[in-house]
Formats: structure tokens, C-alpha cells, sequence
């Protein structure tokens, strides 16, 4: 790392280095879009289509892209949110006892390794297509048009996929606080309900935010996967369909670049929260 | 007895069942007593019992037999009837020095001004107010010991447990924070069990010496030099060279008695 730099000059540079292989990227797309007989759309039509977020699409039976994209968002922050709940409590819980980690390893290690994607069908039928807003306002859902968007279905499929980052960061997290951590602070007239909170918590947090990221990034994957089956009729994913379909695939491009660019940001936010909560962990031996 | 010993230990045992399934006795009829306001340096070699003793006054492990009193009372986890100071690394590492030293006044329920108050008055007692905003991680090996002690200090206990709290500092260092101790052993009126297995170190700051060994104490050795003591003059010299004999003695009995009791 460049210290005796100006942090500004810093910056620079790291965004100016960062930003090359995207204008190769660009390069190579657009030559590629020139070549004859190509059905890969050209830069400035996607850019058209990103340019214009709010506007119905024509010939799709979509909803804009921006709203699409805010679906998509709303199913990854309540299927994210409910693994955050569950997995959380549940490795602090494992975490902690030596028996319940042995109880629950083999099965943990069996259901990480299935596709979220593969309990789509049996979600569906199982929930069939109810949603947050019929669950919360039954018929009158539709009034509430994002919320009847966030189909329960979904929503399971996201829990699953960000459940086992989350669940397993926190438990080896917890598993792994250093027992003299723990002796300091009953020595120092810690109760044990407060060790929960004032060491196992803050000393696995490093580890929670590690899964907390990997957790968010599975969710941000596995979205558009689950929005190309039935059942939904918004999203990124369904946006991506019904582009396919009528091969407008400049849609199809821009919404790519939407999940990218997301993915980016939710990226770059969370290692800034993880550096700023894991900052002694990198001198700490 | 006119007064009620601080720390009071009789027939202390402590048996370990090892990954193995054998058993080994860590303390075996271990018997000690610190007055009120004595400072004791309890000197041993690696292995001998002494951090499952002091483990076992602060209440973090059961006793396997025999009897246990600091200030009166029987340890128990979680209630603090002395401060105690680890050895190295001990400090939270995301807390920050002052965020540690308020640590214990938060557990008794301390306002929270007021226990920023008491701790910035105890960093200032080891001459760390200006460490108060830094993670352990930037401070050195003997900053974060000045903590460890202004941390130790804040339970407002008189009594003070130290498990070989120098042993990983280089010799400057260690001499300027005994001297430190020492200084907040006299002015707080606390009394001082200190745990080393430096002879020298045990010499400098204990009014008695016990020497630990095979899980009981071996020897109790009442130090006859005045205070300050000076390591470089004779009488230091001298008592230092009689100490490592009652050391060397006590540990080659220690050696026969184990040879006796394994033909036995």
C-alpha cells in the first residue's frame, strides 16, 4: 500500500487502475457487436435501453427496468434478511456448544452443497404463489403492487442460498473466540448473558461479516436464476425471459450490466463495514 | 490473627483428567496465607501450579478438594473478589485502552460518564492518559500491561492477583513497571499476589517469597531487605544468591520426593 501518498492521489489511482479492464471489456464488446451476422447488441443501444430506466419496455411484457431491478432488490433484502435472522442466532447457538456442532455437521454439509435453484419447483408448490403483500393484505395485494411482487416462493430460494455462508462464518466465528478472551472478562466480573454481548459477539463479528458478504453475494446470484421460472411476472430475471423471447436482447445486456453494477456497489460497501468491524484482527496474532 | 488474612487457602487440591483418561494432580494439599497489604511473589517453575492456583482464586476453575477464601468469600465466576492482570495479549482487542479499562465498571453497572471518569483517572495512575483513544494492537508489550493493571485496578478491589504479568517484556521495561506496581501497591494500600517464575523478579518486589512445587508450597521465604531495594547492591546480591539455593534445594527435594513416590 502506497501510504506517502496523498489519500486523494491514492484514490485516483485506485480507480483509474480498477477502471481498465472495463474499457477493454467495452472494447472487445464493441468490436464484437461490429462483426457481420452478430446478435450480440451493439454498446449504444444497451446503453439506450440503461439510459432510460423508467420507460415501459415496447414490445416486453416487463415492467421498466428500474422498477424490475427494485423487485429484484426487495426479494434479496426479505430472502437475505430472513437468513440474517436465522443463521445468525443459529451459529452463535452451534457456535458455542462442542455436541451441537457435531449434531448438525453432517446435515449442514449436505443441504450447502444443493442448489438453491433445485427447491424452486417444491417452493412453488408448496407456496404456491403467494406473496409477502397477499400473505399481509390478502386480497387487496395488488393495491400494494411491490409487495405482491415479493412471491414467498422466492423469497425461501434466496433464505437458502445466503442462509449457509452466514450460518457457517458465524459458528467458526464463535467456535473460534480465544478462551482467554472469555476468562478476562469472567475475571473482569462479566456474567455469562454479557459475555454473549460484550465478547462472543464482538470478538466473531469479523467472521459474521465475512458471511454476511459471501451470503449477499450467493443471493445477488442466485436471484435472476429463480426469476426464469413461472410464476413470477417482474424482476430482473423475468426481465432477462421476456427479452430473450422477442430477441431484444439489448434488455436482456442492460440488465446484466444492472446486476453487475449492484453487485458492485453492495460489494464495495460491505468491505468497507467489514475493514472498519475487522481493523484489530490483522495485527492481532 | 488480628486481622482476617485476604487470601486464606487450606489443604487446596486440583486433579486434571487428561485427554488420556489418566488423572494429574495440578495442587496437591496446597495450604496459603497473604495478609492484608503483604505483597507475596509466589516463584515456580513452568508447570508447577501456579496459574491453576491463581485460576483457581479468581474463581474461573473449580477446586477438586480443600478450602479457598479471597477477601472472605469463596470465588465464583463471574464476581470479582480481586483485579487480576494476565499475562500477555489480555486486552480486548476492539476495545480500545480506556474502553478496557471501563470494561469491569460497565460489568458492576458504573454510569457510563463515570466509569470514563475513573478510567481516565486509573490510565493517568500508570502514566497512559494520552494511550486512552489506542487499540492494543498500537500499543507496545508494556502499554498494553499498564492497561492490563489501570483494568485490573478498576474493580476497586484491595486485592491484586498478577500472573507473570512481565514475563514477556525486555528488561527496561520490566524494571520501570515494577517499580510502577510497586508504587500503586504502597499508595493504594493493596495486597499482592504475584506469580513469576523469575527469581530475581520475585526478590524485587515480594516482603515473602513462596516457592511452588509439585502442587504445594514448598518454601516460604520472608525477604529481610528494606525497600527501595537496589538489585545492584551486595545485600541484594547476596539474598538473591541464598534465594536460588533455597530455590535449588527445595526443587531437588521436590525431584526426590517424586522419585520416592513413583518407586513407591
Amino acid at each position: 500500500m502506497d501510504t506517502g501518498r496523498h489519500p486523494a492521489a491514492t484514490l485516483l489511482r485506485r480507480v483509474g487502475l480498477g477502471a481498465i479492464p472495463f474499457v477493454l471489456l467495452l472494447a472487445v464488446w464493441h468490436l464484437a457487436s461490429r462483426s457481420a451476422g452478430t446478435l450480440l447488441p451493439a454498446i449504444g443501444e444497451v446503453g439506450e435501453v440503461l439510459a432510460h430506466p423508467f420507460r415501459e419496455p415496447p414490445n416486453l411484457d416487463s415492467l421498466p427496468l428500474a422498477t424490475s431491478a427494485l423487485v429484484s432488490l426487495l426479494r434479496v433484502a426479505f430472502g437475505f434478511g430472513a437468513a440474517l435472522v436465522t443463521a445468525v442466532p443459529l451459529g452463535i447457538l452451534v457456535g458455542c456448544r462442542h455436541t451441537a456442532r457435531e449434531l448438525f455437521l453432517p446435515i449442514v454439509e449436505m443441504s450447502r452443497s444443493i442448489s438453491p435453484v433445485a427447491w424452486m419447483p417444491l417452493t412453488i408448490i408448496l407456496l404456491g404463489f403467494s406473496s409477502l403483500g397477499s400473505v399481509l393484505y390478502g386480497t387487496r395485494a395488488w393495491e400494494y403492487g411491490l409487495l405482491d411482487q415479493v412471491q414467498l416462493a422466492i423469497v425461501a430460494v434466496i433464505w437458502w442460498a445466503s442462509f449457509f455462508p452466514v450460518f457457517l462464518n458465524t459458528m467458526h466465528g464463535v467456535a473460534g473466540v480465544r478462551r482467554l478472551f472469555i476468562e478476562v472478562a469472567l475475571a473482569n466480573g462479566a456474567r455469562r448473558a454479557a459475555l454473549l454481548r460484550h465478547v462472543i459477539v464482538p470478538a466473531a463479528l469479523p467472521a459474521i461479516m465475512v458471511g454476511i458478504r459471501l451470503g449477499v453475494g450467493r443471493a445477488l446470484m442466485v436471484i435472476v436464476a429463480a426469476e426464469f421460472f413461472p410464476g413470477t411476472r417482474a424482476g430482473l430475471g423475468y426481465f432477462i425471459t421476456t427479452s430473450h423471447q422477442v430477441a431484444q436482447y439489448e434488455y436482456a445486456l442492460a440488465s446484466v450490466v444492472v446486476i453487475g453494477l449492484v453487485g458492485l456497489v453492495v460489494n464495495l460497501g460491505l468491505y468497507a463495514v467489514e475493514s472498519r468491524v475487522s481493523h484489530w484482527q490483522a495485527k492481532e496474532r | 490473627m488480628a486481622q482476617p488474612a485476604a487470601i486464606a487457602v487450606q489443604g487446596l487440591g486440583k486433579v486434571f483428567r487428561r485427554g488420556d483418561g489418566l488423572s494429574v494432580a495440578a495442587l496437591a494439599g496446597l495450604d496459603l496465607v497473604v495478609e492484608e497489604r503483604a505483597f507475596v511473589t509466589l516463584l515456580g517453575p513452568t508447570g508447577c501450579g501456579k496459574t491453576t492456583l491463581l485460576r483457581i482464586l479468581l474463581g474461573l476453575e473449580a477446586p477438586s478438594g480443600g478450602s479457598v477464601r479471597v477477601a472472605g468469600r469463596v470465588p465464583v465466576e463471574g464476581q470479582v473478589p480481586a483485579g487480576a492482570v494476565f499475562q500477555q495479549h489480555s486486552l480486548l482487542p476492539w476495545r480500545r485502552a480506556l474502553a478496557n479499562v471501563m470494561f469491569p465498571l460497565e460489568m458492576r453497572g458504573v454510569r457510563r460518564r463515570a466509569a470514563r471518569r475513573q478510567a481516565l483517572d486509573l490510565l493517568r495512575l500508570v502514566g497512559l492518559e494520552e494511550a486512552a483513544g489506542a487499540f492494543p494492537h498500537e500499543l507496545s508489550g508494556g502499554m498494553q500491561q499498564r492497561v492490563a493493571i489501570a483494568r485490573a485496578l478498576a474493580h476497586n478491589a484491595s486485592i491484586l492477583l498478577l500472573d507473570e504479568p512481565f514475563g514477556a517484556l525486555d528488561d527496561r521495561t520490566r524494571r520501570l513497571l515494577q517499580a510502577v506496581l510497586l508504587d500503586i501497591w504502597e499508595s493504594r494500600q493493596l495486597t499482592v499476589l504475584f506469580v513469576t517464575h523469575n527469581i530475581e523478579e520475585a526478590l524485587t518486589l515480594g516482603d515473602r517469597i513462596l516457592v511452588l512445587g509439585q502442587g504445594r508450597i514448598l518454601e516460604d521465604h520472608a525477604v529481610p531487605l528494606a525497600r527501595p531495594r537496589d538489585p545492584l547492591s551486595d545485600a541484594f546480591a547476596a539474598e538473591l544468591l541464598a534465594l536460588r539455593r533455597v530455590f535449588a534445594a527445595a526443587a531437588e527435594g521436590a525431584a526426590r520426593g517424586r522419585d520416592r513416590s513413583i518407586e513407591a
